[in-house]
């Protein structure tokens, strides 16, 4: 249901809404010779393993954690491919997992234009964001915007972008885990939803990011081992030759044309706008670019996105096998069954039997828990970091008093995320992950490259420039056909595009730009020397 | 509070182009290193959108189609390009700026008042030649 927004968010393909259906799906079952839906004992038994272990680990970070500092940047203290795990991670959700190789075992080639699109966004991290970042900031990407602008403005706009984006990130996380926990588990909607809550809250709230990054590295190990073991069984049945399990789809569904593109990049305009906000908008994800101050300098952080770029691509790869893997050996019709979502599951079942079922199934609820768990926690020090120190105590609140915030704030982002899912049910929120990548790339990335870039950039052009790319991505897509129509049910909608993107991305450099020359300011036009010196050569310079 | 780090400001105008040069230069290979990929993801995704028979055109014994080639290209060419950026910042990137650094350190414990820099300290020119040899 995750990816599927994506999908109609982006590209204009009227893909089938059955995932906003998957709990009314879980009966379906009964069409698919699958244990999915039913108590799996192996499944609950990784699980409360995986909790267990998480949980223990937790109990650890939390003897570590007693600074604002290893509260939301683990001390510092992560070496660079401990972060590149991590990273991974906080981007491998189970929409990339799942929704992935649904969408591979269903329309094929199509598959890849997302795998592709989440992929090409990391290259521009590395060279654009990670190292300056690194050296300019200390916990949020606000930290480097504001780093010779007017404090306040600044942050107070950088925190309004990042909790949009952490907002409409972890609704649509939190309605997935739901429906996904629902089907796969068989227990009720609002169960599973506080569940993942409740859990990913002791993980935050006590062991902060060391706890956090933990849980990532786990469970970035957990999926990737998973969705190899998987894969390999799959090539085992085709000679270890992709070319071979490529011919088998070809020859099971030849009218079809799997290997083809589809229906998905019908209007030119949309895939553009869609790419735009899927590259420079994992450069604006606010979750990912905390994972920069965990690491000790620049240098680590660089090689550690290095190493979450090969996790990352080696794990599409993979999953195009399960896609296709599944259309020759689960089927469509078996897929479609339960709602798309769960072919790599349904392929894991006739793989592996019921044990190999529950493993995965353990694995994708740990995936949305840790993910939920890195979006609160950014979501956090949005609001203790930025808005309590910076905004309300003006940079000078003690340090007990922070971390004591920074709890609080926590708390306050749990207990939503929960009510949030809760009050979603049963509604397509999967526009809302695209909305978020339209947000990160037109709200946050414009204004925090050209802090770190462009000498004349100003604190009003700064504000401008946020203001104006989250409010046009948002005020966009709400008149666009994926809200509109499809969700609001308005009739046809006002607007033709689908994803913001190629509008509200260059509209917010434009506005940053023209704001900056029209009013210079000095302060920020004297302060970018010191700004270069800190961006190249660290705080110790 | 606010504006404590302008007065940073001051020593980075002692060496004007050496710490400038070397940030110029980065930027100028992450710009052309991200156009690279720009070009090839929207090379990508405007072929699918306007030749779809040629993405669709089956080789290497009808097994697979050229999209899926080009597209499991396009995965590659990612962490493809980010290894021509690593290897860069640590044979040139790396040493230019620890040079720097160390020159910054000793211009700090060097006497007071001596504040006439005839020429740069060896290592600011040896990391200037360092930086000069690779030009990206």
């Amino acid at each position: 249901m995750i990816l599927a927004s994506i999908i109609e968010a982006g590209a204009g393909a009227t893909a089938p809404t059955a995932q906003a259906a998957a709990p009314a799906a879980a009966p379906a079952k009964a069409a698919v010779d699958t244990a999915l839906g039913q108590v799996n004992a192996t499944a609950i038994i990784f699980f409360v393993l995986f909790v267990l272990v998480t949980l223990y680990v937790t109990r650890w970070a939390a003897r570590k954690t007693r600074t604002t500092h290893e509260y939301f940047a683990a001390g510092g203290a992560i070496s660079a491919g401990q972060n590149g795990f991590a990273l991974a991670g906080d981007y491998m959700s189970a929409a990339s997992f799942l929704g992935i190789a649904g969408l591979v075992s269903m329309s094929g080639f199509d598959g890849l234009i997302y795998s592709i699109g989440f992929l090409v966004g990391w290259p521009v991290i590395t060279f654009l964001i990670a190292e300056p970042l690194r050296n300019l900031g200390k916990y949020t990407f606000a930290d480097a915007v504001a780093y010779r602008l007017k404090q306040r403005p600044v942050r107070v706009a950088a925190a309004v972008g990042t909790l949009t984006v952490v907002l409409f990130y972890l609704i649509a996380q939190m309605v997935g885990a739901g429906e996904l926990i629902t089907l796969m588990f068989g227990i009720p909607y609002w169960s599973a939803v506080v569940i993942v809550g409740g859990v990913m809250l002791l993980y935050v709230l006590f062991g902060g990011m060391i706890a956090t990054t933990w849980v990532q590295i786990i469970k970035a190990g957990l999926l990737l081992s998973g969705a190899t073991v998987l894969a390999v069984l799959v090539l085992a049945k085709f000679g270890m030759n992709p070319l071979e399990l490529f011919g088998a789809a070809r020859a099971k569904y030849a009218s079809a044309a799997p290997l083809a593109p589809g229906k998905l990049v019908a209007n030119p305009l949309d895939a553009v706008s869609l790419g735009l906000a899927l590259m420079f908008g994992t450069a604006g994800l606010p979750h990912i670019l905390m994972r920069f101050y965990t690491v000790k300098d620049a240098k680590t952080a660089r090689r550690s996105v290095a190493y979450a770029t090969l996790l990352i691509g080696f794990f599409y790869l993979v999953t195009f096998v399960l896609g296709f893997g599944a259309t020759v050996l689960v089927g469509r019709d078996a897929i479609k069954a339960t709602g798309t979502n769960m072919a790599a599951p349904l392929l894991a079942e006739v793989l592996g039997g019921t044990g190999f079922l529950g493993f995965i199934c353990a694995v994708a609820f740990a995936t949305i828990l840790a993910v939920v768990a890195g979006l609160t926690l950014s979501g956090a020090s949005a609001l203790s970091h930025d808005l309590w120190t910076h905004v309300v105590r003006k940079g000078s609140s003690p340090e007990h008093e922070q971390l004591k915030v920074a709890r609080i704030a926590t708390i306050i982002l749990g207990v939503a995320a929960m009510g949030l899912g809760i009050l979603f049910k049963g509604q397509n929120v999967a526009f809302m992950v695209g909305l978020a990548f339209a947000i990160a790339a037109s709200g946050n990335f414009p204004a925090l490259l050209m802090s770190m870039t462009w000498k004349g950039f100003t604190t009003k052009g700064a504000v401008a420039s946020m203001v104006t790319g989250t409010a046009t991505a948002v005020g966009l897509i709400a008149i666009s056909p994926t809200v509109w129509t499809e969700v609001l049910k308005l009739g046809e909608a006002p607007l033709s595009l689908r994803n913001p993107g190629i509008v509200s991305m260059p509209l917010s450099f434009i506005v940053g730009i023209v704001v900056s020359v029209v009013a210079p300011e000095r302060e920020a036009r004297e302060g970018y020397a010191g700004a270069v010196s800190r961006m190249h050569l660290g705080a110790d310079a | 509070m606010e504006r404590i780090l302008v007065e940073r400001g001051g020593i980075v105008s002692e060496q004007p182009d050496t710490l400038a040069e070397l940030a110029e230069r980065r930027w100028r290979l992450a710009l052309a290193l991200t156009s690279v990929m720009l070009a090839v993801y929207f090379g990508f995704i405007l072929l699918v959108a306007f030749d779809k028979p040629l993405m669709g055109t089956l080789i290497l014994g009808d097994r697979v189609s050229v999209g899926i080639v080009l597209g499991a290209l396009v995965i590659i060419v990612a962490p493809a390009l980010i290894g021509i950026y690593v290897r860069w910042a640590n044979r040139v990137y790396d040493p230019a700026l620890h040079e720097l650094a160390r020159a910054r350190r000793e211009a700090a414990v060097a006497p007071a008042g001596s504040d006439e820099l005839p020429e740069p300290p060896a290592p600011v020119a040896r990391a200037r030649a360092a930086a000069d040899e690779v030009r990206p």
